[in-house]
């Protein structure tokens, strides 16, 4: 039986793609275990958590990193110059695996160093790209920059945007690690991240794939609205808005353009009795201040049949993101039954067809959102997730993925 | 406004308890906190964690009794008796509060001088009782030992020694010595049998003791439509599910060889085949799973309260085979989500359960008619429902007025 061994920062709400994707393999006769450096307070079978030590190296570098960049320019949001990390190439999980997935390793796990020791395993490595991060020179989103496209230097993200800074060093590390090592697989979950990835990693274009997130279908799925709603105490008939929790800080999720698409819903009276109904937050006053409807906050949501409950209680599910790869509350929202509007972006527009089973709003134009909204209550526009996202579909991929890498790594051997 | 701190070791399983009162206590106005030992991710608001070095002192003290009581007969369950502990009596959230309610504070978040230093502070002081613990030498449950309420706890049928002045004797001691010290100490039993026991136990039968039940809020668990549940769950709708908490085998107060035995009396009808046996807060567990004639499915660790109500709506019975049980939340969880209960008539279960109405009170450590209440509750579609003095509302208000007394007495006294 093939085994697979994933490795990821944390199993919790971000993880949780490594946590499916290991659910799907299991029940398709592959076998695999995560490696993850932060315990979960309820530990999850076939996962290895790192020990105190190891969290504790983790915690030292973030330290320093945030020290080094500690002048950057937060508009560009998350910056990451790995300096410490775990060497876990000497784990059992590991050498027993024939193929080795790397998704989000950042905050101290590993750093490029511990990337190269896993690749002198001479085993494929599949780094799945959650952001532009392997692909940079450190942001983790560039935004309107494509210097990562021929190089990274005068990174704007950083203090003093010399030519030759960190952004160039560790583009630089990184594009040698890549070249150095033919083992080295890319997968990018939206067409965006893939096209991009292709631009930065020229050379080794062959070595890029496709392959959205896995989801399944039969935890999100559409269920009675009405009961949904009665699960939730909300009163029949009224129209629930809902999005997930919105740091207002940071820019790139665009809380400024929902919030103004709100007033503009609001201003023109279209739609009776709204509620907002937000995700992953607590009861926060000041942002139910800001917003021009009633609001529910639904706290933290842990588990999938409750965070199921909620899109299905949802009318229409907004995603004001400005970037963003192949954001899961897409995919789980239209899985439940419930449209998506969001701006024509990233992997958000690989999951949208426009008027079909959500609405794709003009980039940065609040006005537009607040359109999709109107457009998706008023003519209950159904959500449904695109065929090419199944479940079956994606697995095939990683299983002809394996196949392919497996047969470039006895190539290369050979030689 | 009243101000109220609870202390709660952690917010998890048995915490729920003080998390649900405090929840429920800040709905109606109640100023409340929780002082708590163990972190939480929810993001729950009003809580206060005590630092690390609160929580090595845990650890140590854990060890320490774990090495000191290594000899107690386990069939007889736990045995505490705190050495170490914190001084929460010099929290901020303690100095403000005006009544100050120990939930569970044992496994070295309190040892007696922590309970000294609470009480010191002259104000009222209420106890919660989770299980015996209070009211014995040391003991969680006496089971059919009466030594505590008769000549004071001594020669404890827990300890192989049988010495006459042993642990339990000095722990003993130490309890009455610090219940006499002090009149500002108030006790609540969440159920009748142990409201009993408390009143002739030595410790405790001339201090003020209440009986108000645990609270649960019913907008959160509560009944909905049976199919959608099944539905949302991916269970047939013509299967019966039968369900119940996750239990460690080997543990004294859990009943699991029981409910084994009824479930295979069950299996022998020849008309009970499409029967599925649900079990909450486990993962897979083989031991179990191999030992139960039906089909089995684990549902893993669910952290939010509306998944645990959607599983219960989705159960046709659900069975608590405790042998011990102060009160039984899960039984109020299910009866509230319209799911009938079949339990041993013990403990707490008999105050929510009515028999062969709301569902089945088996007679004790009687597996087969532990099987006759499963029967029965299928049989007559019995529909589980909360008896009218558990409702949430009326024992909100039995605490608001508890609040009060106490408040009063403690005046009064310093008059």
């Amino acid at each position: 039986m093939l085994k697979v061994v994933q490795l990821q920062y944390s199993t919790f709400s971000g993880g949780s793609s490594a946590i499916r994707l290991q659910k799907a393999f299991i029940n398709n006769g592959i076998d695999s275990n995560i490696v993850s450096l932060i315990t979960d307070e309820y530990k999850l079978e076939n996962i290895l958590y790192l020990s105190l030590r190891q969290r504790l190296v983790a915690k030292l570098n973030c330290k320093i990193e945030s020290a080094l960049l500690k002048n950057g320019n937060k508009d560009f949001g998350l910056f990451s110059i790995p300096v410490f990390g775990n060497d876990v190439s000497t784990l059992k999980e590991i050498r027993d695996a024939d193929i080795i997935y790397i998704h989000w390793f950042q905050n101290g796990f590993l750093n490029l160093t511990n990337i190269r020791k896993l690749a002198k395993l001479n085993k494929p490595i599949i780094m799945v790209l959650h952001d532009m991060w392997a692909i940079t020179g450190g942001c983790h989103y560039s935004f309107f920059c494509d210097h990562y496209k021929v190089g990274c230097n005068n990174c704007q993200a950083l203090a003093n945007n010399k030519k030759n800074g960190l952004a160039a060093a560790f583009f630089e590390k990184k594009h040698k690690l890549y070249s150095r090592f033919d083992n080295i697989f890319f997968i990018s979950p939206s067409k965006w991240l893939y096209n991009c990835a292709k631009d930065s990693l020229k050379e080794m274009n062959n070595r890029v794939f496709y392959i959205p997130n896995y989801i399944d279908i039969a935890l999100f799925k559409p269920i009675d609205k009405k009961t949904a709603k009665y699960i939730l105490n909300i009163k029949e008939g009224t129209t629930v808005i809902s999005f997930g929790a919105i740091s207002i800080d940071d820019k790139r999720k665009g809380w400024s353009y929902l919030k103004k698409a709100l007033e503009i819903l609001k201003a023109g009276n279209d739609l009776d009795d709204v509620l907002i109904l937000i995700f992953g937050s607590n009861y926060d006053a000041n942002l139910e201040k800001t917003l021009p409807f009633k609001a529910k906050f639904m706290g933290y949501l842990s588990d999938e049949y409750s965070i199921s409950v909620v899109y299905n209680a949802s009318d229409v599910f907004i995603v004001p993101s400005l970037a963003d790869n192949q954001p899961t509350t897409v995919q789980e929202s239209l899985c439940c039954g419930t449209p998506v509007v969001g701006f024509d972006v990233g992997g958000v527009s690989d999951m949208i067809r426009h008027k079909e089973n959500g609405y794709l709003a003009r980039y940065k134009d609040a006005e537009d959102i607040s359109e999709g909204i109107k457009y998706c209550i008023n003519n209950k526009v159904k959500g449904e997730v695109l065929s090419s996202f199944y479940p079956e579909a994606i697995i095939k991929k990683h299983k002809d993925l394996f196949a392919q890498v497996r047969s470039f790594n006895q190539q290369n051997q050979a030689r | 406004m009243v101000k109220v701190c609870h202390i709660q070791f952690s917010m998890e399983s048995g915490g729920r308890g003080a998390l649900r009162l405090q929840k429920a206590l800040r709905k109606s106005n109640v100023d409340s906190n929780i002082v708590s030992l163990r972190k939480n991710d929810q993001g729950l608001f009003n809580v206060t964690y005590l630092n690390n070095f609160s929580r090595l002192i845990s650890r140590l003290d854990n060890r320490l009794q774990g090495v000191l009581t290594k000899n107690v007969i386990t069939n007889l369950g736990f045995f505490s008796f705190p050495i170490l502990g914190s001084n929460v009596a010099k929290l901020e959230e303690i100095k403000n509060a005006d009544v100050i309610y120990i939930h569970w504070a044992l496994n070295g978040l309190l040892n007696f001088k922590s309970f000294k230093e609470i009480a010191a502070l002259k104000k009222p002081v209420i106890i919660f009782l989770h299980d015996m613990w209070a009211i014995t030498g040391g003991c969680h449950h006496s089971f059919t030992c009466e030594k505590y309420m008769k000549e004071g706890c001594n020669n404890c049928p827990m300890f192989p020694s049988q010495r006459k002045h042993d642990l339990s004797y000095r722990e003993f001691r130490k309890k009455s010595q610090l219940y006499n010290n002090h009149d500002n100490l108030y006790f609540v039993s969440p159920s009748k049998w142990l409201y009993d026991c408390a009143k002739k136990s030595l410790l405790t039968k001339d201090k003020p003791i209440f009986y108000i039940p645990n609270i649960l809020d019913q907008t959160l668990f509560k009944p909905f439509d049976k199919l959608v549940a099944k539905q949302i769950l991916s269970i047939d709708k013509d299967e019966i599910v039968i369900s119940f908490g996750a239990i460690s085998v080997g543990s004294p107060y859990k009943g699991w060889p029981y409910l084994q035995k009824a479930l295979e009396l069950l299996f022998r009808e020849n008309d009970r085949k499409n029967v599925l046996v649900l079990i909450f807060g486990s993962n897979y567990n083989k031991a179990i799973a191999e030992s139960i004639p039906f089909k089995t499915r684990f549902m893993g660790y669910l952290k939010d309260e509306y998944s645990a109500a959607l599983i219960y709506n989705a159960v046709d019975v659900f069975i608590a085979p405790s042998l011990a049980e102060a009160f039984g939340y899960v039984v109020m969880e299910a009866l509230c989500c319209g799911t009938p209960v079949v339990g041993f008539d013990v403990g707490g279960i008999p105050d929510m359960i009515r028999h062969k109405e709301n569902g089945y009170l088996a007679k004790y450590k009687d597996a087969e008619d532990l099987y006759n209440g499963i029967k029965f509750c299928l049989q007559n579609n019995i529909k589980g429902y909360l008896p009218e003095d558990l409702n949430a509302d009326l024992t909100l208000k039995k605490h608001l007025q508890l609040f009060d007394n106490v408040l009063a007495n403690t005046k009064n006294s310093t008059k």
